[in-house]
């Protein structure tokens, strides 16, 4: 199964309730379709006060053609934190349209709603 | 997943529309009589398509009254100066700002002209006043993941928007974030560019290799690279150690190495790995979250989660007063671990150019290839002392950085001869096929 075929056959929850469990509401989304929404940037006045998460860097040693998988490991390590009960969010690159008409040098298991990065910037 | 792949919410088509907004704005002020005196135009169209025959085009060919024929090109958008300004702008007054100061041109006695004196700031925040807003999707575990902004790692710095930073800071218990390419061009940029501008600070950093990757910087041809092999993988460790040590020692942050994990990997390979990271002090977590995900990230979690109870510092590399030699002298020998910066005649003019425009404070960006420490590709091991060499320097005004060139920087990349594109097609179904 492919990278596509494992997120389509995933049932993804609503973004509303996405956003819900981070504490944003409805009132600060924008929603582009069921899974994809923009977050009003109105909602900083209202963090204001509200005390910052600990800031994690996913970083690499220099890049082989064989490639590291660091977006891999940062989203591993997202979804294995909410394993052990915290609280995680990813803050990602957004991937270029040229991506996916870029050759792939091999298939990734991609365990995201996302892209992948190989032949990426 | 094709969604985030494809259009997504748009927000690259805005960049590009931006990108070129000013351009028809510049070639439009020359057409009407060029009162601002444009005598070299800098700023760039852009697409975001793999495009090579754009590198270079003529712009103005009509033959009409007034329609000033020049030298034009493209850029892939993600490289524009807009993406750089997008993702370093703390909010959207920051971000119309830094649109002002962007140059474009020059004069004839070699005065900037900048987006600000075309007037043309306000309508480019216009057009990016949707996008600047965080996108959110979810991974395939559910977990929140705000996708926003991603610029060039090389002429740029790498890393997604402060502005998504910030956000998910304000949401999250814990945010992992990551930086284009290996620690010596993403990490310093993160730390040096874009935590110094959103003063933050990373409370731990996972530096991932793998043990393969790690035989071909020892040297270990590409097609027995699955074959156990403990001197190569002591001769590649060095590229590892040398990011370990910089981000632990140099920058002084709490560090841990994660390896991911292949089922070829040997018992013997990860225990070397482990003892010669115990003697630095280092952590090593296996991580499976490719074939087992969350499940297989668990340990890594738990020892991120005690890490960051840690103190730690941020040591920057060089400090902005700093001229930009030094600063770019500091980054090479400190963080690659050059011997010294080689700068052409034409990088030295232009540092003094840039300097005497007043830009000398900004931090420094060097664009260098991602293969080696060494600005030398091939150079892998990087064993013997080498130099950085410094060959161009570009002022990016708006995105308040200066780019220093290394070697050949491509911002408008090409298609492989069989591109992916003749793979992807829509099937009866509607499902899309083709996208990875």
């Amino acid at each position: 199964m492919g990278d596509v075929e494992i997120a389509r056959s995933t049932k993804l929850e609503k973004i509303q309730n996405i956003a819900e469990s981070i504490g944003v509401t409805e009132d600060d989304l924008e929603l582009y379709g069921k899974y994809k929404a923009k977050i009003n940037l109105n909602i900083m006045k209202k963090l204001k006060d509200k005390k910052n998460g600990k800031l994690v860097l996913v970083t690499a040693i220099n890049p082989t053609p064989l490639g590291e998988g660091k977006t891999t490991i940062a989203i591993g390590l997202a979804d294995g934190l909410k394993k052990i009960g915290e609280k995680p969010v990813l803050a990602l690159r957004e991937p270029s349209l040229r991506t996916c008409i870029w050759n792939k040098r091999r298939s990734n298991r991609w365990r995201i709603f996302t892209n992948s990065s190989n032949g990426r910037y | 997943m094709e969604d985030i792949n494809l259009h997504f919410t748009g927000d690259i088509h805005a960049i590009t529309s931006a990108n070129n907004l000013l351009s028809a704005m510049i070639d439009n002020h020359i057409y009407f009589g060029n009162s601002l005196g444009f005598e070299r135009v800098t700023w760039k169209r852009c697409i975001d398509l793999n495009d090579r025959q754009l590198r270079k085009v003529e712009t103005g060919l009509s033959n009409e009254k007034n329609i000033v024929p020049r030298e034009d090109g493209f850029d892939i958008s993600v490289a524009s100066e807009i993406m750089a300004i997008f993702c370093l702008a703390t909010d959207i007054k920051d971000l119309k700002r830094r649109i002002g100061n962007i140059i474009v041109g020059y004069t004839k006695k070699n005065k900037p002209i900048t987006a600000r004196d075309l007037k043309a700031d306000g309508a480019l925040t216009v057009l990016l006043k949707d996008a600047i807003n965080p996108n959110l999707v979810q991974t395939l575990e559910k977990v929140p993941a705000i996708v926003h902004g991603g610029p060039f790692a090389n002429i740029a710095h790498g890393c997604n928007s402060i502005i998504a930073t910030k956000l998910a800071l304000k949401l999250g218990d814990y945010v992992i974030t990551e930086a284009g390419f290996g620690a010596d061009l993403g990490a310093e940029k993160f730390l040096d560019i874009k935590c110094r501008k959103a003063e933050i600070k990373p409370d731990a950093v996972v530096c991932v290799a793998t043990i393969k990757a790690l035989k071909y910087h020892g040297g270990m041809p590409k097609d027995e690279i699955k074959n156990e092999s403990i001197e190569y993988l002591e001769r590649g460790f060095h590229n590892l150690l040398k990011h370990v040590d910089n981000l632990k020692n140099k920058f002084g942050l709490n560090v841990i190495v994660a390896i991911n994990k292949y089922t070829h990997d040997t018992e013997n390979e990860i225990e070397f790995l482990r003892n010669k990271l115990k003697e630095e002090e280092i952590e090593l977590s296996l991580v499976e979250s490719w074939e087992k995900g969350g499940d297989g990230a668990t340990d890594l979690a738990r020892k991120v989660v005690e890490l960051t109870k840690k103190d730690s510092k941020l040591n920057y590399m060089y400090d902005l007063n700093e001229n930009i030699k030094e600063k770019i002298n500091d980054v090479a020998t400190k963080v690659y671990g050059a011997e010294g910066v080689e700068f052409t005649e034409e990088a030295e003019e232009q540092i003094r150019r840039i300097e005497e425009l007043g830009y000398g404070n900004l931090p420094v960006c060097i664009a260098k290839t991602q293969y080696s420490l060494s600005d030398d590709q091939k150079n892998l091991e990087c064993f013997d002392p080498f130099k950085i060499h410094v060959k161009e320097i570009i002022l990016k005004s708006g995105a308040e950085f200066v780019v220093a060139i290394t070697g050949k920087i491509m911002t408008m990349p090409g298609l492989p001869r069989v591109p992916a594109a003749e793979n992807i097609d829509l099937r009866e179904d509607e499902n899309i096929i083709g996208i990875f």
